[in-house]
């Protein structure tokens, strides 16, 4: 069988070539996998995006929190790294394994009974330390067709998460809803794009895929 | 099993190359060469119009009646004393009424050497066997398809025509010579006689074969530290990524294609 | 076609002759020098010695070579003894000549201007249709016609070099040229007689017309 068939150019990236375009991009730009509030990330920049602390009345300045994800690894169709039972990795899916770690800023800050002079008062910046606690975090999705700057691209879209022997099973689903946001705004921001996969070799128009099986990204079209 | 795969079939291979062809700069070069019993120098240039393409497994692509453009600028020197006899104008009297008869003296002429310059433009089709070469230098990949062995061209109608543009280019050179007139049909005559068309075939040939045998169309070229992202503010800088190795082959199953594979990191 | 088959009586080639008759004894002293430089050349340094003649004498022809080297011209009879009445032929057949005149230390003798009982001859080496006046405004002019004879083999040749034989004479007398046109093919010979004139040229219209256009 051809690798075109009907069409009469094909591209494939299998999944290691897909894993190491993620390194290569989450290792240049780590921000998008590390966010906090000022306690944790004083500024943005490559490293990490600052985000607002969480308000809440009587916490000065707010809650401090930090996410880190480690850099995710992909599985395409048929399975290839082991999921939990209650995954399973379907034709055209995508698995998706990273380990989240969670942090919040727990020093206790006097509750006075006198009027808050400030409401707003600042944490001291980038001095948060946690605690913090990591999970291991087991994803399925597809990947959808999308645009960026550097033209067609590819992005996985995340459609269930699940994390392993947390206990209550009410605290594993609210950890889990929680991630299942987090992990698919990350991967919502990491956008592939088609020329790259193909390392810009001839050029493509398509107008089949992408498709996933046999372990790799197809695409089809026309020069 | 590689990272990335790329194929193309014959159709896309065919606007593929038709695209690299025209992309080829045109070529020139000089030198000089045999025109018949004569020696010529000549500067030349070259520009390619594609073909067919044919994919033959497992590293052999056929363009088929590509077009080979070509202009040529060259000169030969040609030395009258060796195709023309030592001439004399007698010494001619003139009886002059009541005078007598008045002589001049012989004037005999010396043949001269005259340079002959003459431009000529053609094309011919060619039809060729490419390898596939895959080379790493200067910091970039390249896939290139090179012409296999030296091709046979086939000058047809054009050495008829560039014989007859030698022999209009001698006239006008010819003519500024004193006395060469009784002498030009002969003279020209002799000196197309002499190149013939074996000399033409032999003087083309050897100036547009180089051409053809020299042809590098490129398939692929790209940098080994390859960039996946461009940059897009100060948090986000350029991405790169390395292809570690780069292999490219034609295959034969359903139906014939050209397969780039790359591996990266 | 490029035509250099210029001619000018002024300014002799290796396709031209000059011919003088010296009627007077006595002794000539002339020199040869480029067309054109008789104002900036007073020497004399070649001679000519005439003697009487005896009443029977007919006309003899001398010929003279003008050899040219080392940017000098140099006849190869320095000094010539002839009878009255005899005819001296000045000729150079180096292909590279420049232009040259004979300059004499009489108004007669001399050929940048033509007077009497003297002639110019010029072989034609290029067809076309060739004008001459005289530059002097006499009035005298003519039209020589030269042929391409064409020859394609052999045979054609030789019978060209047999008609190189025949020279034409156009007979300058009384103001008029005679015949005024003449028919000749490529290598013929054209000779100019000149029996009394007040000073004329047989120059090629071309050069009168380029000059003309240059003031």
């Amino acid at each position: 069988m051809s690798l075109t068939e009907a069409e009469h150019i094909f591209g494939g990236i299998h999944e290691d070539g897909l894993n190491d375009f993620l390194r290569a991009i989450l290792t240049t730009r780590p921000h998008y996998l590390n966010y906090g509030s000022p306690g944790f990330v004083p500024a943005t920049t490559v490293a990490a995006t600052q985000m607002p602390t969480i308000p809440f009345p009587g916490v000065p300045g707010g809650i401090d929190w930090a996410v880190h994800l480690d850099i995710p690894v992909i599985d395409l169709h048929p399975k290839t790294l082991s999921l939990p039972p209650e995954l399973s990795l379907g034709p055209g899916q995508v698995s998706v394994r990273t380990t989240v770690q969670l942090c919040f800023d727990c020093r206790r800050k006097p509750i006075k009974d006198e009027k808050p002079k400030n409401d707003r008062e600042e944490p001291p910046r980038g001095e948060a330390k946690g605690p913090c606690f990591k999970v291991e975090v087991f994803a399925i999705g597809h990947l959808e067709r999308t645009y960026s700057l550097d033209g067609d691209a590819l992005v996985v879209v995340v459609d269930d998460v699940e994390l392993v022997d947390i206990e209550p099973n009410e605290l594993e689903s609210v950890i889990e809803c929680l991630l299942l946001q987090i992990l698919r705004a990350v991967l919502a921001d990491i956008r592939l794009p088609l020329r790259a996969l193909r390392v810009d070799a001839f050029t493509l128009t398509l107008t089949r895929g992408p498709e996933v099986e046999d372990d790799q990204v197809k695409v089809y079209g026309n020069v | 099993m590689s990272e990335i795969t790329i194929a193309i079939d014959e159709n896309a291979a065919d606007k593929v190359f038709d695209t690299a062809i025209g992309l080829i700069p045109t070529q020139s070069a000089s030198g000089s060469g045999s025109l018949g019993p004569f020696v010529a120098s000549y500067s030349a240039s070259a520009s390619f119009a594609p073909g067919d393409v044919d994919l033959i497994a497992p590293g052999t692509i056929r363009i088929s009646d590509f077009i080979l453009n070509w202009n040529l600028s060259f000169s030969f020197g040609i030395d009258l004393s060796d195709i023309l006899p030592d001439f004399c104008i007698p010494q001619v009297c003139i009886d002059i009424p009541c005078v007598g008869e008045v002589c001049t003296p012989e004037i005999c002429i010396d043949w001269p050497t005259v340079s002959i310059p003459v431009s000529f433009g053609d094309f011919l089709k060619a039809t060729a066997d490419f390898g596939i070469a895959i080379t790493q230098t200067g910091g970039n990949w390249k896939v290139e398809a090179l012409v296999l062995g030296v091709p046979s061209l086939q000058f047809g109608a054009t050495t008829a025509a560039l014989l007859a543009a030698i022999g209009m280019a001698i006239t006008p050179v010819l003519l500024a010579v004193p006395f060469i007139g009784p002498f030009l049909a002969i003279v020209v005559n002799a000196i197309l006689i002499g190149i013939g068309i074996a000399g033409i075939t032999g003087f083309l040939g050897p100036i547009l074969t180089p051409f053809v045998s020299g042809m590098r169309i490129e398939i692929y070229k790209q940098p080994v530290n390859f960039q996946v992202l461009s940059a897009a503010g100060p948090t986000d800088p350029a991405v790169f990524i390395t292809l570690d190795a780069v292999n490219a082959f034609i295959t034969s199953d359903t139906e014939d294609e050209l397969v780039l594979t790359v591996d990266i990191s | 076609m490029i035509n250099t088959n210029y001619f000018d009586s002024r300014a002799l080639r290796f396709t031209d002759s000059y011919g003088q008759r010296f009627m007077r004894s006595g002794t000539y002293h002339y020199h040869l020098i480029p067309a054109g430089a008789r104002e900036m050349v007073a020497d004399r340094p070649f001679t000519i010695e005439t003697v009487e003649s005896p009443k029977e004498h007919t006309m003899d022809q001398h010929t003279v070579l003008v050899n040219h080297e080392s940017h000098a011209f140099r006849p190869d009879k320095p000094k010539l003894k002839i009878r009255v009445g005899d005819l001296i032929m000045w000729s150079c057949r180096q292909q590279s000549v420049p232009p040259f005149e004979v300059v004499g230390d009489q108004e007669f003798f001399g050929s940048a201007s033509l007077v009497n009982e003297c002639g110019y001859a010029h072989a034609f080496s290029a067809a076309g249709e060739y004008s001459w006046v005289d530059i002097f405004g006499s009035g005298l002019s003519g039209v020589i016609r030269v042929h391409d004879p064409k020859c394609q083999n052999k045979d054609d040749l030789a019978k060209w070099r047999q008609m190189l034989k025949k020279g034409t004479l156009v007979m300058i007398a009384d103001g008029k040229a005679k015949p005024a046109e003449v028919e000749i093919v490529i290598g013929q010979t054209v000779y100019f007689a000149v029996v009394k004139t007040d000073g004329i040229s047989i120059t090629d219209r071309r050069l009168v017309n380029d000059s003309t256009k240059k003031s």
